[in-house]
């Protein structure tokens, strides 16, 4: 290797470490709008955890439904068996969709943000494309910003939540519950339900009462079902529709500012 | 077609080695400010279509081409460092305390600096400039000057400055124009 080339490669180096050292700077700068960044993803990693939450405490409930359904005689009660299932099902598309529907939410917001926020880094923009900088590097210092915050709010989040998860998780799973018993009773009334569960537990000693059969885990020692799920699903997930939307959005806004420098 | 794109990219690149050898500050002559930009811009896309704009650098008045979060070093060094830092004139280069504050406050003439050595340390063979802020003394263009001449003969790098002022032009008979020269030969069928 020449000297040349080495000096290239430092030079390249140098290029990298620069291009760290903008974003970090950047963040000072613009301190207002990333402290509403901040707050944005603090809301969303708490909303995205619990949703993914509730959904893997209904889905274990289910797992438990079925395995008690064994000590039982399921002939007498197919109907029941159906109506739960079906419920549990029910409210785990829902927490899907929600969770589904919530990224859609952000990618629509960051979208109409970076939109703005674009609008308000012209000069800064116009600086660096002078300076011969492509649409890429800038766009990408820019992106790379927002997913610094990003990073750090879910981290801070998922602190606190470990700090919590005790708590939480209880009121979480109460939450579930009531959800569960709402949907149930959506479907199936009280009168017939009573008359159902008395048929299935008659001549039968089990380890349960009724509305433990349906909704296990809750007060059972052996399931302490108290962590959080989801939370690595929120990372990637936040990561992947906050980054894809401002990438989408600051190259369009710095391709157009490019243009009308280009061609005023 | 890509064999057409090299061929006028190369006919281009004769037509600047022909005009702008020996690496040197050169002058261009323009009526007004209106002009200056016009034909900045002007040259600017021709580096550009002939995929020459990683061997430009820009000089251009205040704010324009300064990162204000970032220090001045760092503004300075934005674009690579294929030069070493020696280059610079000492009494800039010892200046730390200018060097590493940020660019947030920084004068019209300091920008003109900091634009002039990026280019230098970046290693760009062309820079153009856009005339002087009307801040600056006779004096003080002179000085800035004095440092670019000293810049350009040590790295090989052409200064090409887009300017009102006529008597830098009567100044430099053998490296000025008195009407802009034309980068790209009109093509002959």
């Amino acid at each position: 290797m020449g000297k040349d080339d080495f000096d290239q490669a430092a030079s390249k180096r140098g290029e990298k470490m620069r291009f760290i050292e903008r974003a970090t700077k950047a963040l000072g700068y613009h301190r207002r709008a990333y402290s509403g960044v901040f707050i944005a993803a603090l809301v969303f990693s708490l909303i995205s955890i619990f949703l993914l939450t509730m959904r893997a405490m209904t889905l274990s409930s289910l797992n438990m439904f079925q395995g008690r359904l064994k000590s039982l005689d399921q002939q007498a009660a197919t109907r029941l068996i159906n109506l739960v299932q079906s419920t549990y099902q029910h409210i785990v598309s829902q927490y899907q969709l929600l969770w589904l529907v919530l990224l859609g939410v952000v990618f629509l917001l960051t979208t109409f943000f970076a939109w703005r926020f674009a609008q308000r880094r012209r000069p800064e923009t116009a600086a660096y494309l002078m300076m011969g900088k492509s649409t890429g590097d800038i766009a990408g210092q820019y992106v790379l910003e927002t997913l610094l915050v990003f990073t750090v709010a879910f981290l801070a989040i998922a602190v606190i939540l470990a700090l919590l998860s005790g708590v939480l998780t209880g009121e979480l799973t109460k939450l579930n519950r009531q959800w569960f018993d709402h949907t149930l009773t959506e479907r199936v009334s009280a009168k017939t339900f009573k008359k159902i569960t008395t048929k299935l537990f008659r001549h039968r000693v089990t380890g349960f009462t009724g509305s433990e059969l349906l909704f296990p885990g809750h007060n059972d020692p052996r399931q302490p079902n108290n962590g959080f799920s989801g939370l690595l699903p929120t990372y990637l997930a936040g990561i992947l529709t906050v980054g894809l939307s401002q990438a989408i959005t600051f190259s369009l806004s710095i391709w157009w500012a490019k243009r009308q420098l280009m061609h005023h | 077609m890509q064999i057409f794109h090299t061929k006028a990219a190369k006919t281009f690149a004769a037509q600047l080695t022909q005009l702008f050898t020996p690496a040197a500050v050169y002058y261009i002559y323009l009526p007004d400010a209106t002009a200056v930009a016009t034909a900045a811009h002007a040259y600017a896309q021709e580096f550009q279509a002939n995929n020459a704009a990683k061997h430009l650098a820009m000089i251009s008045l205040p704010d324009a081409a300064i990162v204000p979060y970032l220090t001045v070093r760092s503004n300075l060094l934005i674009n690579g460092q294929a030069v070493p830092f020696d280059i610079l004139p000492e009494a800039f280069r010892r200046d730390t305390l200018f060097l590493d504050q940020e660019a947030t406050q920084i004068t019209a003439e300091q920008s003109l600096y900091i634009q002039l050595f990026r280019g230098i340390l970046a290693g760009r063979q062309f820079m153009l400039m856009t005339d002087f802020p009307d801040s600056m003394s006779p004096q003080e263009k002179r000085v800035f000057l004095d440092y670019a001449e000293e810049a350009v003969a040590k790295t090989g790098t052409s200064l090409i400055i887009l300017t009102q002022d006529h008597n830098l032009i009567t100044a430099n008979p053998a490296t000025s124009w008195p009407t802009p020269p034309v980068l790209v030969p009109t093509q002959t069928k």
